[in-house]
């Protein structure tokens, strides 16, 4: 019933503005090159109200029938040139639009290099051009984020993971990169099958997003960073959308060459325009392009490097002929194919032949169709699909050393088990190794596949003053996995492992459905007010799982009003004001590693024997599986996005502030639990002096019971039963949960573009931002020392129950502004721009927390801290100079007893009258550290740092960059008001590097 | 050996005298108060040929003021010219009788025992001791106590070797043991002897028992760390007199099987500190060779957090004292006791071990990190450090106390001299200043009297090799 709602409210969504009719205008005209003249074949022309289109044909002709909307934006865009744009009144038929372009290059003095406000979107989005990525000369498509306001620039590199993590900062809850989607022409870049994304498989940690390493950035024609509530068209993310649009379109050979300390790059592209055929019919274009892209993680031993060779593919068309002339078809198909991946074995250093490989292997292709129908109903149909498939392999080669024999544990079942010799193609479950050294090669193959298809439906009307734009849609991904999990190269000698089959794990589907309506009213001369509603419906079904299908529902709404422009206001001093706000609501699904905890075994050691002559020494293993709880109440994490902004041009600057709060609900979280268990011990001295002689003693244990009996090989001695001892203790056990304690974010963006000072030709932008983080961490988690002793010797008996983990803190607070200062000098006639940014760090703050969800108390401060009963009631936070603290449970549980009891109070009883439980249940309390500063708040001084870049371009053949960040090399050092230390600033700025890239066109 | 050459003296001269000149009486030469050599001009007159006096003396051992009673105590009394020598026995009150002659005699005893692991001496002299027909005829001798170590360190290994066939670079330190001498002539009981691992367990972490004066917190207390686990031995040990036990740390097996570089750990005769005695001690580096029997296996108790015994092999930090196993027992399991100073959770607060068991300890730090590194026992129990090298085979080894050594009588001709073993010519190495090549003297049946002086930069030198290493 819900279901049908739902579908009844997107069909409302798209029914509602119908009513209004085609008007049949047709707008046509010519597309050329300002300088030259010269048609600018394939160059698109869009209606953006009517979302209508075309594309120029060599002679750079276009036409667009059954015009719907009577005022539309024109935009006219082609690879190579400045994107042209224009209003147009569409009352009656435009014939003959004559569009000049122009070639962008430095000789305009419109050339900017950094990120672009998108004036017409109704919530936050950002453009970074051909231009700016170029200036500041790409590795990793993630090193844009030092464009977004405030962003801090990284030193490039490839040799570790890098992702996008939009409005978030590092070490924070909530899984903030995770949530962050990328494309790549569409294609959404996912690790939802990836079993290698968490940060650590056996304590949870922060859920990675998608690494940015594999995609060439050499081949990047623009980015588009929507940080704001972006289109219900974008689903299975958390916070901001990352678009890469690669290039496309007819261009002469292009050849780039850039090297730096750590990297090192060299690609060749070139647009193929494939002619007409003999019908007259536009063939299309093919663009190629290839990168060789190599970074070294220290360029003084440069051998553990990171490769990546890519080819890419791509083929447009357009279709406009017969049958198609009024209904034209635009087709691209691509296919990017990337081999690569981080490699050691090149290192001369190594003494020893010990490698480590990760394959970063990728193949996608998609298609994409967009028909324009231009029907009275429908506008345009678009069909996406895409698929991507990647190859993760991770290989490490070890050598294991043991003077003595032993043993690796393979078993999966709950039993005790004896070391026995290899046997090929046996179950192995516990092999006795040989003694001395080997090699062995452990391989983790992670081979994700994710697949999409979305089908889209627009259709846009002007009713009066009103535009409507309607987007239905559905979308349908799948994800799998084909790796085989962990195996070794060789089992003989392999060390403990369990086999965990990644392609044994089911396929996730979703499938989502979506609407929205976009609604523009024009009022008064300038005036215009934007209003997006749009609801996502996602129906993630996971078949053969505990999981089931989740459903989910992701309303979001845009509202902007546009007060006046500059078309209307002139030069006035306040010549443009809008205002926007935005609210939605984004899932994201879970990958594997979420739903699927890797299994792990608690094996412990029953059984050593004596070393014989030889050094055999067989050694028995209790090995019991840990329950992995699939929690079937698992709900998708979600992300409540607010947002509101302001965009003004005031005495010619342009003035853009975005202030956000995001908060972040039921992020993903695998937590322990403790089970009860008891096994079998048997001391080495049980066996020391049997009268087998230890070369004649063959090892059994009972699987079932635990007991020891040793024979003798040659049968001149009757076997001996060892006698053992019963041990209890708990062992934990891992499952997914969610965070019941939402993450809280909230910041304030801005940017600022001063007038441009026309002596010098300069532009001034003063970006940044405020961001404030703060989670408290309140759900309830068991703990229980297990390599803790109990007093009388025996394994530690008890499990606290947290409040929060078992952490002295359980939150953290974070507050910083970062400023950036750009300079950036056009010197039009000489084709060359020069920026100077200067990035700073004016306020960081943080303090950890230890706190319950109303604020009360959670850790206490200590009057002595060689006594932890001597709590006060002081605030751990009230004390300016520091204090020692200690946090208990709130209740704990015996293994005798697993009814949980009151923990302080106990505590006090058993201080008077039982020590032997005092003396135990101490081991439950989580003491401070050494250092009383632990919640003092820790403000860091300001720093800065410096980067200079230039492009120069000698006419049209050739561009040249040069960047030198940190440029003024601060090693200065930077104050922690919570230590009282000074440190080196280095912690916090890049190191001072450089690159040049050099481009040829030809 | 010295009563036959007395005799044998004392019959040559007196068939001299035979031959020249009037004899006294003579003297019963088996009687332990004959003269030894009655030739004497400071002697007692001789009034020719009449019989000479002779005088019951009693020469009693007091200790404090009071008689000394302890039976069997050679008392020996020297004549004025140090020319003849007269020895009794104490009896039960501690008294020695003489039959003397007139004159003035020095008179000196010494009785040597142990307790504890402790050496103890009692010696004491009297010079004044003057027989006369009228005089005195009962003589004191007051004796002083001395204390010395019995049991001492003589060895510790722990650093670890290279391991050339698992590639170059590679190393190995599982072999690690302890060598435990009696440094003295009287047998030697180690089974109350405790191991202990002084906090933090390496030399160069933050030590936070230093305190904001650049003092120990414990230095003029009663106590010192007591971190990771004690142990303990689980028989009677003894060690016969300038003998020694190997105590195996970790591996007692042979691990020159698969490592040429390291040490045969698996002789029966050594120890090994039985991890299955405590519950998380699992460490795979913990194995024991069948060669060894049960009874060598030492119990240990865990005071800290580890799945083995925290002791670096780069700077060890331990120390053995006389100590019954239930009390070092008690003392890890009195978690109230603990001290917090480096913290209190499972991995920091550490057991207070009393300094008066303590009775010989060694702070060795890792020649890479020298200037960061801090003396971690109190000066009372061990000032000074030895610095030594890891991964190459080197042990701490104890240097040999040459005049102690040189001077007992039995070690003539066995000394073997010109030590090459140490590492003095490699940067930070260092060498036994004795010159005396401990292990080759011990070879040639000699006995070896170690340094103590309570500073392990003076006791100990960086071995090339360690010393079970064949």
């Amino acid at each position: 019933m819900f279901r049908i709602k739902i579908i009844l409210v997107m069909l409302c969504c798209v029914l509602l503005p119908l009513g209004a009719r085609a008007q049949g205008i047709s707008v046509s005209g010519t597309v050329t090159d300002k300088d030259t003249g010269e048609p600018v074949e394939f160059a698109t022309v869009v209606l953006e109200s009517s979302e209508q289109w075309a594309v120029a044909d060599a002679k750079g002709r276009f036409l667009i029938k059954n015009i719907t909307v009577s005022k539309s934006v024109v935009k006219v865009e082609c690879l190579g040139y400045v994107t042209w744009t224009k209003e147009l009144s569409l009352s009656k038929d435009i014939t003959n639009l004559k569009i000049q372009l122009s070639a962008d290059n430095l000789s305009l003095d419109s050339a900017v290099v950094t990120a672009q406000e998108d004036a017409n979107s109704a919530t936050t989005s950002r453009t970074i051009d051909k231009t700016a990525l170029e200036h500041v000369q790409l590795m990793n498509v993630s090193d844009i984020s030092s464009l977004l306001p405030g962003g801090a620039t990284k030193e490039p590199a490839l040799t570790s993971e890098q992702q996008f993590s939009i409005r978030a900062g590092t070490a924070e809850s909530g899984n903030a990169s995770f949530g962050t989607a990328v494309e790549v022409d569409g294609v959404r870049l996912s690790n939802n099958a990836s079993f290698t994304n968490n940060g650590s498989s056996s304590t949870g940690g922060n859920f990675k997003g998608v690494s940015t390493n594999s995609i060439a950035s050499s081949n990047v024609e623009s980015v588009e960073v929507i940080t704001g509530v972006p289109s219900v068209e974008y689903g299975d993310m958390g916070s901001g959308v990352v678009k890469i649009n690669t290039r496309k379109g007819k261009t002469p050979w292009s050849v780039t060459m850039s090297t730096g300390p750590r990297n090192k790059q060299v690609s060749v592209s070139k647009g193929f325009g494939l002619g007409v055929s003999e019908e007259g019919a536009a063939m299309g274009v093919l663009n190629a392009s290839a990168e060789y892209t190599r970074s070294v993680s220290d360029p003084m031993s440069p051998y553990t490097s990171y490769d990546r060779k890519q080819l890419s593919l791509i083929y447009s068309n357009l279709y406009n002929q017969g049958a198609l002339s009024d209904k034209p078809l635009r087709l691209s198909v691509g296919v990017t194919g990337n081999l690569g991946g981080l490699d050691n074995r090149a290192d001369p250093d190594k003494l020893t032949d010990e490698f480590t490989t990760h394959r970063d292997n990728s193949i996608r292709a998609n298609i994409s169709a967009n028909w324009l129908l231009s029907k009275s109903w429908i506008t345009n149909v678009e069909l996406n699909a895409s698929i991507m498939y990647s190859d993760k392999l991770q290989r490490q080669n070890s050598i294991y050393h043991s003077a003595a024999t032993t043993t690796s544990l393979h078993a999966t079942q709950m039993g005790y088990y004896m070391s026995t010799p290899y046997v090929e193609g046996g179950e192995n479950p516990a092999v006795l190794i040989d003694k001395g050294n080997r090699y062995n090669v452990m391989a983790l193959d992670d081979r994700p596949l994710n697949s999409k298809v979305t089908l889209k439906a627009n259709w846009a009307k002007n009713v009066g003053i009103m535009n409507s734009k309607v987007k239905v849609g559905v979308d349908w991904t799948t994800d799998k996995n084909f790796g085989v999990g962990e195996y070794s190269e060789d089992l003989a000698g392999a060390p403990t492992f369990r086999e965990w089959r990644f392609c044994d794990v089911p396929m996730m589907t979703n499938l989502a459905a979506f609407a929205e309506e976009n609604l523009m009213l024009h009022i008064g001369k300038d005036g215009r007010l934007n209003l997006i509603a749009g609801l996502r419906w996602d129906n993630t079904i996971i078949p053969s799982s505990a999981y089931g299908t989740t459903s989910s529902l992701s309303p979001r709404f845009n509202a902007k009003y546009t007060f006046f422009t500059s078309r209307t206001r002139g030069k006035a001093f306040l010549s443009e004001l809008s205002a926007r706000a935005s609210w939605g609501v984004a899932v994201k699904q879970p990958s594997f590693s979420v739903l699927y905890p890797t299994p792990s075994y608690f094996d412990i050691n029953v059984f050593t024997s004596t070393a014989d002559a030889n050094n055999v020494i067989n050694k028995a293993y209790f090995v019991m599986p840990r329950t992995i709880e699939y929690n079937a109440d698992l709900v998708w994490q979600r992300n409540q996005q607010s947002e509101i902004g302001l965009e003004a041009t005031l005495g010619g600057a342009k003035i853009s502030l975005a202030a956000f709060y995001n908060k972040t609900l039921y992020a993903y979280d695998i937590v322990q639990n403790y089970e009860r268990f008891q096994y079998i011990y048997t001391p080495v001295s049980a066996v020391q002096g049997l009268p087998i002689p230890a070369t004649d003693r063959l090892y059994s244990v009972n699987p079932a019971t635990g007991a020891i009996t040793a024979s003798d090989r040659t049968g001149a001695r009757p076997s001996v039963e060892v006698q053992g001892q019963l041990r209890k203790q708990f062992i934990s056990s891992y499952f997914e949960d969610n965070d019941d304690s939402p993450v809280s974010r909230y910041g304030l963006e801005w940017v600022v573009d001063f007038p441009r000072i026309k002596p010098i030709n300069t532009t001034i932008r003063l970006d940044g931002t405020f961001y404030a983080y703060r989670s408290v961490y309140t759900d309830m988690l068991a703990y229980c020392p297990t390599s803790q002793t109990s007093a009388d010797g025996s394994p530690y008996r008890y499990v606290g129950f947290y409040y929060g983990d078992d952490s002295n803190t359980n939150g953290k607070e974070s507050r910083s502004i970062r400023t950036n200062l750009t300079f950036s000098t056009n010197i039009p006639k000489a084709r060359m721009i020069i920026s100077l940014k200067l990035e700073s760090s004016l306020l960081s703050y943080s303090r950890s927390l230890s706190e319950r969800l109303d604020g009360s108390a959670r850790s206490y401060v200590l009057a002595d801290r060689t006594d932890i009963l001597s709590i006060t009631d002081e605030s751990v936070y009230s004390n300016e100079e520091g204090c020692y603290t200690v946090f208990f449970p709130d209740t704990f549980c015996s293994y005798d007893d697993p009814t949980p009891r009151p923990y302080l109070e106990t505590l006090r009883k058993a201080k008077e009258s039982d020590p032997a439980l005092y003396a135990d249940l101490t081991k439950l309390a989580v003491m401070g550290t050494t250092y009383s500063y632990t919640f003092l708040k820790d403000y860091i001084s300001p720093y800065f740092s410096a980067n200079f870049s230039v492009t120069k371009e000698i006419g049209d053949l050739a561009s040249i960059s040069f960047y030198a960040n940190n440029f003024f090399n601060n090693s200065g050092q930077v104050y922690s008001t919570k230590t009282g230390n000074w440190s080196s600033v280095s912690s916090y700025i890049p190191r001072f590097h450089y690159g040049l890239t050099l481009r040829l066109k030809f | 050996m010295r009563k036959l050459f007395a005799f044998f003296t004392a019959t040559v001269f007196a068939l001299s005298l035979f031959s020249c000149d009037p004899i006294p009486d003579p003297v019963n030469p088996d009687d332990p108060n004959t003269p030894e050599n009655p030739d004497n001009p400071d002697g007692p007159d001789t009034p020719g040929p009449e019989t000479p006096s002779v005088f019951d003396i009693a020469v009693q051992l007091q200790f404090n003021g009071a008689a000394f009673a302890q039976a069997g105590i050679d008392v020996e009394l020297v004549d004025a010219a140090g020319t003849a020598s007269y020895h009794a026995e104490t009896n039960d009150n501690g008294a020695a009788a003489f039959q003397l002659l007139a004159g003035a005699y020095s008179a000196s005893a010494t009785f040597k025992t142990a307790a504890e692991g402790v050496r103890i001496v009692y010696n004491g002299s009297n010079p004044n001791i003057v027989v006369t027909a009228e005089g005195d005829k009962q003589f004191p001798i007051e004796l002083q106590k001395v204390e010395s170590k019995q049991i001492i360190i003589k060895e510790v290994y722990t650093t670890g070797c290279q391991n050339s066939a698992a590639g170059a670079g590679k190393s190995y330190s599982n072999d690690a043991y302890v060598i435990l001498y009696n440094n003295s002539e009287m047998e030697a009981d180690a089974s109350n002897i405790v191991f202990g691992a002084i906090a933090p367990s390496t030399a160069n972490a933050t030590n936070k028992f230093y305190n904001t004066d650049g003092v120990l917190v414990y230095e003029n207390d009663n106590w010192i760390p007591g971190y990771s686990a004690f142990w303990w031995f689980s028989s009677e040990v003894k060690i016969p007199a300038y003998s020694q036990i190997v105590v195996v740390l970790f591996g007692a097996i042979d691990h020159t099987q698969t490592v040429a570089e390291s040490v045969n750990l698996s002789d029966p005769s050594y120890y090994w500190m039985n991890n299955s005695s405590v519950s998380a001690f699992t460490h795979a580096k913990y194995s024991v060779s069948e060669n060894i029997p049960a009874d060598h296996y030492l119990n240990g108790i865990q005071i800290n957090l580890g799945t083995a015994w925290v002791v670096a092999n780069n700077s060890p930090g331990i120390y053995i004292a006389q100590m019954p196993s239930s009390e070092a027992i008690a003392l890890a399991e009195n978690k109230d006791a603990y001290d917090t100073t480096q913290g209190s959770s499972g991995a920091q607060a550490i057991a207070k071990f009393p300094k008066a068991n303590v009775i010989d300890a060694i702070d060795v730090w890792n020649s890479a990190q020298v200037a960061k590194s801090k003396p971690r026992f109190s000066a009372d129990i061990n000032t000074g450090y030895l610095v030594i090298t890891n991964n190459n085979g080197y042990s701490a080894y104890r240097n040999v106390d040459k005049e102690a050594t040189e001077a007992l009588a039995e070690n003539k001709d066995k000394l073997v001299y010109n030590y090459a073993g140490g590492t003095e010519d490699i940067e930070g190495g260092s060498t036994d200043t004795s010159g005396i090549d401990a292990e080759a003297s011990i070879a040639a049946g000699a006995h070896i009297i170690y340094s103590e002086t309570n500073d392990s930069g003076k006791d100990f030198h960086q071995r090339k090799v360690a010393s079970l290493k064949k």
